[in-house]
């Protein structure tokens, strides 16, 4: 289990993330929302020790991350938002770069590169350099690279940047099956209705703090509203969106 | 030999061997030279300039008419050693320059290595073993006939290896000295001034470096006669002048260096630039 006991992150004396308590069950899928700005990304560079927290703790299997944060790190997969690669690399170049520094034994890490890029439709460009990749392929490498070495611990953000349909509906699956399999995985989105549908309980965070951490069902029971969407403008969003939508229509019309 | 090294390499830890080809792959500067993701050719085209360059040198010590002018011959070697210094420099400095950007870890390497189980000291050894083997590689190119020429005709064959290690010392230490100095300059910079800052900085400063070493190397006068040396006018350029710094270790190493000239600067000029760099790098990482 991942949990995150009143985590704080601060920049320049101002808090990103603010007492933020949480935690993502094996098996289960958490949604992790918010607005621009909100701190998602940001915690999900915490949980991955790409940055330290401020004030608070961040446990793995009931152990601080910090303690053994190699040991952590050999058991996490982290897609992150903004598709950073080594271009001058092919696509399978760089999955047997990731798989050399994961330490994975040679062959059986060969047999599952050439897997992944055939599943993830990359096959035939799988020589071709990234610099040349569309926005869709960078994301699949991304994703490939995550799940390279069987992680116990998934963090998804934003990871259906770029991705065409067919591709998306496979990662929504593929989401599931590896929750069924047990794994803890955390998935941060912007896109309500893929986390209405395959996420078992959604974490929301607004200006930092956490305003929602329960289950989709228990919220639209408790908040009376029939969708996530519903759910998410009430705690999240600040603004009157058809009266801006209407003022922005305005301005360029005038 | 080739098994030996074969061997070797085979024992370094497998996340050493992949980091260290990746920061080989990108030790130039890509968008400064234009050349897209060769590197590797790059590289061989880079050691052929510099293996002809020594070559020529060594054919102009060892083909010459037969002369008695001890002073003439005096001349003759100080001004090799000093053009081989003054290249040596050069080709380290420009290397500093064209690998400027490719030295320190960008954000792209802190989102691809910064989730997966690599410690700090790996990262930073592979990318200084990346830095040493392109510094190496050069220093072996460019000086790997005429070493063997300049050892030769100055020590014969009872001296010879003596005066090649003093040789490649000298050499290996200059190079590290100029190498430790950019590093030095660029990282306190970083380490110093804000992100925004810096990043304007250091690109006139690259360009400020470039017109350094390209001016001291063309500007630098050579001086061949041991008379020339001990002129008081010439005191402050010596005392300014790090490839000179370096003339004179070499020849204090082989026992010909004029009195008159203090050599010893070079060995703290050379401790200095060292020591700063291997306090600085490791902060750099640290951070």
């Amino acid at each position: 289990m991942l949990e995150l006991r009143r985590v704080s992150k601060h920049f320049s004396g101002i808090a990103a993330v603010d007492q933020v308590s949480f935690s993502a069950r094996p098996g289960e899928v958490t949604g992790y929302l918010g607005p621009n700005g909100s701190g998602k990304s940001t915690t999900m560079k915490m949980i991955t020790g790409l940055i330290e927290v401020t004030f608070g703790e961040i446990l793995f299997e009931g152990r601080e991350i910090h303690e053994d944060l190699i040991g952590y790190k050999r058991r996490m997969g982290y897609v992150p938002e903004e598709p950073n690669l080594y271009n001058h690399l092919s696509g399978a170049e760089y999955l047997t770069m990731i798989a050399q520094l994961r330490n994975l034994p040679w062959r059986a890490s060969a047999e599952r590169i050439d897997g992944l890029l055939r599943l993830f439709s990359l096959y035939d460009d799988r020589h071709a350099g990234i610099s040349g990749y569309s926005k869709g392929m960078r994301q699949k490498i991304l994703i490939a690279a995550a799940l390279l070495h069987n992680p116990q611990l998934v963090l998804l953000d934003e990871p259906f940047s770029g991705l065409d349909v067919g591709s998306a509906l496979m990662l929504r699956s593929l989401i599931q099956e590896l929750a069924g399999r047990g794994k803890v995985v955390l998935f941060s989105s912007h896109e309500l209705d893929t986390v209405e549908r395959i996420c078992s309980r959604v974490v929301i965070l607004h200006r930092g703090k956490l305003v929602a951490d329960d289950t989709i069902e228990r919220l639209r029971t408790l908040m009376e509203l029939p969708t996530l969407e519903g759910i998410f403008s009430q705690l999240a969003v600040e603004q009157d969106t058809d009266a801006m939508a209407r003022q922005i229509a305005d301005l360029i019309h005038a | 030999m080739h098994n030996l090294i074969r061997k070797f390499v085979d024992r370094l830890p497998l996340q050493f061997r992949a980091l260290y080809h990746q920061f080989l792959l990108r030790i130039v500067d890509l968008e400064a030279l234009s050349i897209e993701a060769d590197i590797p050719r790059f590289l061989g085209q880079f050691a052929g300039v510099l293996m002809m360059f020594s070559m020529i040198n060594a054919l102009g010590l060892l083909i010459h008419p037969p002369i008695d002018n001890i002073a003439y011959l005096v001349g003759m070697f100080w001004t090799v050693e000093q053009r081989m210094i003054f290249t040596m420099m050069l080709v380290v400095g420009l290397f500093a320059v064209i690998s400027w950007d490719s030295i320190f870890p960008d954000r792209c390497d802190v989102m691809v290595l910064g989730p997966l189980p690599l410690t700090a000291h790996t990262i930073l050894i592979a990318r200084m073993a990346a830095s040493g083997a392109v510094v190496g590689l050069a220093v072996l190119a460019l000086n790997f006939a005429v070493s063997c020429a300049l050892s030769l005709l100055l020590g014969g064959f009872s001296r010879f290896l003596m005066i090649l290690a003093a040789y490649l010392f000298t050499m290996i230490a200059a190079s590290l000295f100029l190498y430790g100095s950019v590093l030095t300059v660029q990282g306190l910079m970083a380490l110093l001034l804000p992100r925004r800052v810096f990043l304007r900085v250091s690109a006139l400063l690259q360009i400020a470096a470039y017109g350094l070493f390209i001016s001291v190397y063309f500007l630098e006068p050579t001086i061949t006669s041991p008379s020339v040396f001990v002129l008081p006018v010439n005191q402050r350029m010596l005392d300014w002048s790090p490839p000179y710094w370096f003339f004179a270790l070499f020849n204090q190493l082989i026992g010909s260096l004029p009195p008159a000239f203090r050599g010893w600067r070079s060995v703290p000029g050379w401790a200095s630039a060292s020591r700063s760099q291997a306090l600085r790098f490791p902060c750099f990482f640290a951070i």
